[in-house]
C-alpha cells in the first residue's frame, strides 16, 4: 500500500525526507522546501529590502537551485531584492566551459543578468596553466583561494550588497569535520555562521540560504522541478583529504540521517577556551583584502606562480621566505655579472 | 632556478603522507642498542628510553595539572584491559619510587561488571571477575567491584571488596532495569558511557575518593571528539575529552594517560609483560556501521595509516575547546540535563540548526493547509524557556510532599522528558521506542522537575 503524505493532504507520498524521515507528496515537498529556505532567510536576517544580491553560480545543483528558489521567494514574499548571477571561470577545459553553458541557460530562464569573471583576466593565469606548472597535487589550493578572491572582486565590481552561495548542510557538516581534522580552530569557530564577514570590515558579506538544506533534498527538488544542472566532477584530481571527510559523513548519515544537523549543531555550539590565541584579521598589504597575514594567501600563491616557485604558498612560511630570498640573491648576482 | 625547492618538495605540506624512516640509533641516548620502537616519525627510542619516556609523560601530566594533593584518595577504574593495567602499573611505579619522587596520594581500584548489558552468563561474569581480581592483586591496592546495574538498586550502588574468590552479587530487578534500557536501542555506546560515568561518581563517593582515574589515551579521545561532534554534543565536548571532568562538585574524573597514544601504551604493556583480561563489550566484533562511535573509530584508524598526525591534531583541537561561560550561581540541578548532567543549551538563537530541524518537522506534519505565518513566528525560542534557571528551586525542594502528582510516572511522554535533556540526549530518546524503557529513577526525577516547574509557574507572579 502506498504511503500517504504525512501532512494529511490525502495524496500519496512520493519521497521520504532525509532530514526528518517524513513522507511527503510532491506538492507538499515543494512547499516545505521553499518555506524552510524562506524561514532561514527571515530568521537569519540574510537580506535587506532593496539589496542587490549576487548569486554565486557554478552551474552545479546547489547554485542552480539557489538561483531558482531565490527568484521564486523574492517574487512570492516580496523581498524587494535585485538578483544577479556571478560566475567565475577558472579556465578548466572540459569542465568549466561546459558548466558555464548551464549558467548561461539559467540566465535566460530566470531572466537574471550574468557576470562572468575569469581567473585569466583577474590573475593572469588559467587553472590549466597553473596545473601545468604545479602538477595535479595541491592545485585545489590555488583554485579555492583564487575563487574566494575572485568572488570578492566580482562582487565589488557589480556593486552588490552581498553574495549568496549554495553551501548546503552536508557541505557545512563536512567543513566542521575538516576543520577539526586539520586543527583549524579559527575556521572551526566561524565556519558555521550563516553570514560571514561583517560589513564594518569593508568586505562584502556572504550568506548561505541553503545552510540547513540537505544535499539530497536539493537533488530531489531539482529532479522534481526538472531544473537543469551540470554534474560532472572537476577534471583535475579531487581534493583527496576532503574526500575522506566526505566519505565519513556519508557513512555516518547511513547510521543516523540526522547526523548532518547534529554536526552543525555541535559546530554552532562549540566554544573556544578564552586563552587560545586566534589569528587577528588584518588587511593584505598588497591587495587590501581581508587576511590574517601580512600578505593574503592569494597574493602569496600568485607571487609563487609568477616567480616560478609554485610551492611558495603551500608549505611553511619560513621555507617560503628562504626560497624567496635565495631567488632574490641569485637574481642580484646575475644582474651584477651583467654589468 | 632554485634547486633547493625541489628537495623540499612534498615534505612541506602537513597533511601530506609521510614515509617512515628507520634510523640505527636511539634518538635520545644515542646508544649502540638497536632501536626497537618508533613513536612518531622522528622519535626512534631504545627500549629503556621509551619506558622512561612513557613514565615521564604520565607523571608530567599529573604534575602539570597541579590538582593532586597529598591527602587525595584516587579511585582507579580498572576494566582488565591492557590500557587500564598499564595505568595501574604506572601508578604502582610512582608509589614505589624514591622518597622525593613518590606519589603521595593513595590509590584504590574499582572494577565495574557490565555483563548484564550483553546478557553474559553468571558463570562467565564470575570468571572475568576472578581474572580481573588476579591482575589487580599484583599491585597490592585495595580493590573493589560493583555491577553496572546496581546504579538502579534501591539502596544505591555498593562497592564490594574484590578478591580472587569473590562471588558476584547480582540484583535481579536492577539487572532487568538495565537490560530494558539497552533493549531496542541502537547507539548503546553513549548510554554505557553515561551510566559508567554515573557509576564512577557514585562509587567514588561511597569509597571517599575525591578523584577517579580513567585510562583514556589520546587515540581514544580523538575518536571521542569526532563521535561527540557527530552526536550533537559539541558544546559539552570538553568535559569528555579534557584532562579533568569537573562536572561533579566533589568528585573529579581525570584522564592521566591522555598525553599518550594507544600505541605507546600498548608497547609499554608489551615491554613490561603486562597481562590483560579480555571482556567483550557491546562494540566487540560489531561492524563499523553499527554505531557512530565504531564508525568514528574506523575512520580515525584508517586515516592514521596515511596521515599519522591525525590523532594528535584532532586531540589538540579538542584541547582548545572549552566553555567560556563560567559556572554561575543559577547552575542548580534544574538547569542540568537529566541524563548526562551537562548544562542545558540556553541561548537558542533564532537561526540555528535546532530551530531548523524543529521547523522542518513542524511543517512536514502540518502541510500547506494547516500552516499560516503565525506558526512561523511562534516557533523560535519556545524551547529555550524550559531551560531557564530556577532561582526558586531551593525553596521548593523543602516542600517535598507537596508535589501535585508524584506517582503518575506513566503519564509522561517522551517529548515531555526531552524538555529536560540536552541536544545529544534528546537524540538518544528519539531512538527509543517508548518511555517505559527508561529507568524508574529517571522518570521520577523528570516528574519532580515537572511538578517543580508547574509550581513555579503558578506562583511566578509573586516571586521577587
Amino acid at each position: 500500500m502506498p504511503v500517504k503524505c504525512s501532512s494529511s493532504c490525502g495524496k500519496n507520498a512520493i519521497l521520504k525526507r532525509p532530514k526528518t524521515g517524513d513522507a511527503l507528496c510532491k506538492d507538499c515537498f515543494f512547499w516545505a522546501f521553499e518555506t524552510e529556505v524562506h524561514s532561514t532567510i527571515v530568521s537569519g536576517q540574510l537580506f535587506k529590502r532593496g539589496d542587490t544580491v549576487a548569486v554565486a553560480a557554478s552551474g552545479g545543483k546547489d547554485s542552480t537551485v539557489l538561483a531558482y528558489i531565490l527568484k521564486v521567494l523574492n517574487e512570492r514574499h516580496d523581498y524587494g531584492l535585485n538578483l544577479v548571477l556571478l560566475s567565475i571561470d577558472e579556465g578548466i577545459t572540459g569542465y568549466r566551459d561546459d558548466s558555464l553553458e548551464t549558467v548561461k541557460k539559467n540566465r535566460d530562464d530566470y531572466k537574471m543578468p550574468l557576470k562572468i569573471l575569469s581567473y585569466e583576466e583577474l590573475f593572469g593565469w588559467t587553472m590549466d596553466a597553473i596545473v601545468a606548472q604545479v602538477g595535479r597535487k595541491n592545485n585545489c589550493t590555488f583554485c579555492g583561494v583564487f575563487r574566494r578572491q575572485a568572488l570578492d572582486k566580482g562582487a565589488t565590481l557589480l556593486g552588490v550588497n552581498c553574495v549568496a552561495t549554495g553551501h548546503n548542510a552536508d557541505d557545512l557538516a563536512e567543513t566542521v569535520l575538516m576543520n577539526i581534522l586539520r586543527g583549524d580552530i579559527a575556521r572551526l569557530q566561524r565556519c558555521t555562521s550563516i553570514i560571514t564577514a561583517s560589513e564594518s570590515e569593508g568586505s562584502i558579506p556572504r550568506v548561505k540560504p541553503l545552510k540547513y538544506t540537505y544535499e539530497k533534498e536539493i537533488v530531489m527538488y531539482a529532479y522534481f522541478k526538472r531544473l537543469v544542472y551540470f554534474s560532472t566532477e572537476c577534471v583535475f584530481a579531487p581534493n583527496a583529504y576532503r574526500g575522506h571527510a566526505r566519505a565519513f559523513l556519508k557513512d555516518l548519515e547511513k547510521i543516523r540521517p540526522s547526523v548532518i544537523m547534529d554536526i552543525i549543531h555541535s559546530g554552532e555550539s562549540l566554544q573556544i577556551k578564552e586563552d587560545v590565541k586566534l589569528p587577528v584579521r588584518t588587511q593584505c598589504t598588497r591587495c587590501g583584502s581581508v587576511s590574517s597575514q601580512e600578505l593574503c594567501k592569494a597574493c602569496v600563491l600568485l607571487e609563487g606562480l609568477n616567480r616560478g616557485l609554485p610551492k611558495l604558498g603551500i608549505g611553511k612560511t619560513s621555507l617560503a621566505h628562504r626560497a624567496r630570498q635565495e631567488q632574490d640573491s641569485l637574481r642580484t648576482r646575475i644582474t651584477n655579472c651583467d654589468f | 632556478m632554485c634547486s633547493r625547492n625541489e628537495e623540499e618538495d612534498g615534505s612541506l605540506n602537513v597533511m601530506e603522507e609521510k614515509k617512515l624512516t628507520w634510523t640505527d640509533i636511539c634518538q635520545k641516548c644515542s646508544g649502540e642498542k638497536p632501536v626497537i620502537q618508533i613513536l612518531q616519525i622522528k622519535h626512534a627510542y631504545c627500549r629503556n628510553c621509551f619506558l622512561s619516556h612513557v613514565n615521564h609523560k604520565f607523571r608530567s601530566t599529573l604534575g602539570k595539572s597541579k590538582m593532586m594533593k597529598p591527602a587525595d584518595v584516587v579511585l582507579a577504574a580498572f576494566s582488565g584491559s591492557g590500557k587500564s593495567n598499564a595505568m595501574l602499573h604506572l601508578l604502582h611505579a610512582g608509589l614505589s619510587e624514591q622518597s622525593h619522587k613518590r606519589f603521595l596520594f593513595k590509590v584504590q581500584v574499582l572494577y565495574i561488571d557490565e555483563g548484564a548489558i550483553l546478557g553474559a552468563s553468571a558463570l562467565d561474569r564470575t570468571a572475568s571477575l576472578h581474572a580481573v581480581a588476579k591482575l589487580a592483586d599484583q599491585y597490592g591496592f585495595h580493590s573493589y567491584y560493583t555491577t553496572l546495574s546496581s546504579i538502579y538498586d534501591e539502596t544505591g550502588p555498593k562497592c564490594i571488596p574484590l578478591a580472587q574468590d569473590s562471588v558476584l552479587a547480582i540484583n535481579k530487578d536492577s539487572e532487568q532495569e538495565l537490560t530494558k534500557l539497552f533493549l531496542n536501542y541502537m547507539s548503546t555506546n553513549t548510554l554505557t558511557l553515561l551510566n559508567r560515568r554515573k557509576m564512577f561518581l557514585q562509587s567514588a563517593k561511597n569509597l571517599n575518593c575525591s578523584k577517579v582515574f580513567v585510562a583514556n589515551t589520546s587515540t581514544d579521545l580523538a575518536i571521542d571528539i569526532l563521535t561527540d561532534i557527530s552526536l550533537g554534543r559539541g558544546s559539552h565536548l570538553h568535559h569528555d575529552v579534557s584532562f579533568c571532568d569537573s562536572r561533579d562538585e566533589n568528585v573529579k574524573i581525570m584522564r592521566p594517560l591522555l598525553e599518550l597514544s594507544s600505541k605507546e601504551v600498548t608497547y609499554y604493556s608489551v615491554f613490561h609483560h603486562l597481562e590483560s583480561v579480555h571482556i567483550p563489550s557491546l562494540c566487540t566484533k560489531a561492524s563499523s556501521d553499527s554505531s557512530i562511535h565504531n564508525m568514528s573509530k574506523q575512520f580515525v584508524m584508517d586515516l592514521m595509516e596515511n596521515f599519522p598526525s591525525t590523532v594528535s591534531t584532532v586531540f589538540r583541537t579538542g584541547e582548545k575547546l572549552g566553555s567560556t561561560t563560567t559556572s554561575t550561581s543559577c547552575e542548580t540541578e534544574d538547569n542540568l540535563c537529566i541524563i548526562c548532567q551537562v548544562k542545558l543549551d540556553e541561548n537558542l538563537t533564532a537561526c540555528s540548526s535546532v530551530q531548523a530541524t524543529d521547523f522542518s518537522r513542524l511543517i512536514s506534519s502540518l502541510g500547506p493547509s494547516g500552516f499560516d505565518n503565525k506558526t512561523l513566528s511562534l516557533l523560535p525560542g519556545n524551547k529555550a524557556d524550559t531551560a531557564l534557571c530556577g532561582s526558586s528551586a531551593s525553596c521548593c525542594v523543602q516542600s517535598k510532599n507537596g508535589y501535585s502528582c508524584p506517582t503518575k510516572t506513566q503519564s509522561l511522554s517522551l517529548s515531555e522528558i526531552e524538555n529536560w535533556c540536552c541536544y545529544g540526549c534528546r537524540l538518544i530518546l528519539q531512538d527509543m521506542e517508548n518511555v517505559s524503557s527508561l529507568p524508574e529513577s529517571m522518570l521520577k526525577a523528570v516528574q519532580t522537575r515537572k511538578s517543580l516547574e508547574e509550581m513555579r509557574s503558578s506562583i511566578k507572579d509573586f516571586l521577587l
